[in-house]
């Protein structure tokens, strides 16, 4: 035994990492599609997009750097397909200067992802998404608290030209928008400080009264239940496993076939089953860890070097 | 073309970063260096275009606007730390960003943290709620009240209050790192995950075509 556990304190950590990347790459080739059950945080989600209204105007914030992409993008396909089947007014905005491309890149997809707009218009037949009234990219702004208030005076005066340089005033999305407040409801979508806990939540929420839910990545979750608990965050998405929730949520029916099918792909799915693989190998090693520490504490014999 | 260079450049990069992993090296600094200047490339880059272009150079050439060359000037002020002899100016908009941000600062902690917070912690333990709120409810007083006993140094952890609330108050902290540990490990994971799909489908996929 004291061996065994000897070998285990002593083990090199390239070890470790060497088995988390086997079990990465063997799931990841050979996926299982384990079942995944859609929890009451995204149910509770799914009901936020679904009161959204024809022609409301909606802000989605992409407050984030490609390194919150993993987590952060599924969430973005989501909410964004939601709603533009519920035939809101989506303006997309951005406090990180990345934003705006991460943006476009859900939007019109990169590689092998075909993007949302031709996902949503290959199941909705009849409906073909227009830039500037369906949608808007209104861009970078620096200034955090600042853009909120200014905002709140005049939207057109913060944000004069959209993405492309394009004056906004020209698009037939800005109709009935002038003040911030004309917002039925902010979605935004979080990778650290600039974003949902520091400028939506105090000045949109708490200062203007207007509705705020997002999403985050794992990492930062903890600090955001608080703020469900209190009430003033409607809803969140607190990292890629209920943005994969959120996705198996939201149904359609090919119109090809006829078939039902959910927003989940294959490829989401498969990396959801690796997340799974890595946490139970994770555990494995934190009670191994354990063991051996409570071994060494109580019979002392454990090789120190 | 450019896609297949770019999925190129961004797998020999990615395997560069997490050579690191077994040892530090030369494929590894090199692929570090060139993220930090690419991102702070990127990130002037993208404020210039997006904030000295339209707020500054626009109002200004076109006469629109000449009040944008007071932040204009308070903004030059900041570079004058590099000069020695005229840093004593760069405090003059610091003290405004400084005195800014504290009173926005407040605002926001007041409005958002403290109040709102305080209130949510004011919960029912009885009366015409279920036995499972309220045992919801008393945890999270609980909860609250020895962690800020736990931070409570001006008298010893002795006793009934004293001692065993702050023992308690370690606990719930315990937890709370706990749960950020586990959704720590979460976040990263899913970063490695998808550098390997990246790696094993479009990378891999690429150089077998």
């Amino acid at each position: 035994m004291e061996i065994i556990f000897k070998f285990l304190k002593n083990i090199d950590r390239r070890i470790i990492f060497l088995i988390i990347a086997i079990a990465v790459i063997v799931t990841l080739k050979a996926p299982m599609y384990l079942p995944l059950s859609v929890s009451k945080n995204a149910n509770g989600f799914l009901g936020l997009l679904d009161a959204v209204q024809e022609g409301d105007p909606v802000i989605v914030s992409f407050d984030y750097a490609a390194s919150g992409e993993p987590e952060l993008k599924p969430m973005a396909q989501a909410i964004l397909y939601r709603l533009f089947e519920r035939k809101a007014r989506v303006f997309m905005m951005a406090f990180w200067d990345q934003g705006p491309g991460l943006a476009d890149n859900t939007l019109n997809g990169k590689g092998q992802d075909e993007g949302i707009i031709k996902k949503f218009e290959r199941n909705n037949p009849g409906r073909k998404l227009e830039y500037g009234k369906d949608y808007i990219n209104l861009g970078y702004k620096v200034g955090a608290s600042n853009v909120i208030i200014a905002m709140n005076k005049s939207v057109m005066d913060i944000f004069s030209k959209d993405n492309t340089g394009k004056p906004i005033e020209e698009f037939p999305i800005m109709k009935g928008v002038e003040k911030l407040k004309d917002f039925k409801r902010v979605f935004a979508l979080t990778g650290g400080n600039n974003g949902l806990l520091d400028i939506w939540l105090p000045f949109a929420r708490q200062q203007y009264q207007v509705p705020v839910c997002g999403g985050c990545t794992s990492v930062s979750a903890p600090q955001f239940y608080q703020y469900m608990q209190s009430k003033q965050l409607d809803g969140l998405l607190d990292g890629f496993k209920t943005a994969a929730e959120l996705l198996k949520a939201i149904e359609y029916t090919d119109p090809a076939t006829g078939k039902k099918g959910d927003l989940l792909s294959k490829d989401i799915h498969r990396i959801a089953d690796v997340q799974s693989v890595v946490h139970i190998i994770i555990i494995i090693f934190i009670l191994i860890a354990n063991a051996t520490y409570f071994y060494e504490k109580k019979y002392g014999r454990a090789n120190n070097q | 073309m450019s896609e297949i260079i770019g999925i190129n450049i961004a797998a020999i990069l990615t395997l560069g970063i997490y050579s690191f992993l077994y040892e530090d090296n030369f494929a590894y600094k090199i692929a570090e260096y060139l993220f930090v200047g690419t991102s702070a490339g990127y990130a002037m880059a993208r404020q210039y275009h997006s904030i000295i272009v339209p707020n500054v150079w626009t109002p200004i050439s076109t006469g629109t606007d000449y009040y944008v060359i007071i932040p204009t000037v308070l903004g030059l002020l900041m570079l004058t730390m590099l000069v020695p002899s005229l840093s004593v100016l760069s405090r003059i908009p610091i003290s405004i960003v400084v005195g800014f941000g504290a009173g926005m600062g407040a605002m926001a902690v007041v409005q958002t943290d403290i109040i709102p917070q305080i209130s949510a912690t004011m919960l029912p333990l009885w009366s015409n709620i279920s036995w499972t709120v309220a045992l919801n409810n008393f945890i999270i007083i609980g909860g609250v009240i020895c962690s800020l006993i736990y931070f409570f140094f001006s008298t010893e952890h002795k006793g009934l209050v004293f001692g065993t609330g702050s023992q308690i108050g370690i606990m719930f902290l315990m937890v709370t790192f706990g749960a950020q540990f586990g959704t720590t490990i979460m976040g990263r994971v899913q970063l490695l995950i998808n550098r390997c799909d990246f790696l094993l489908n479009d990378w891999v996929s690429l150089l077998f075509k």
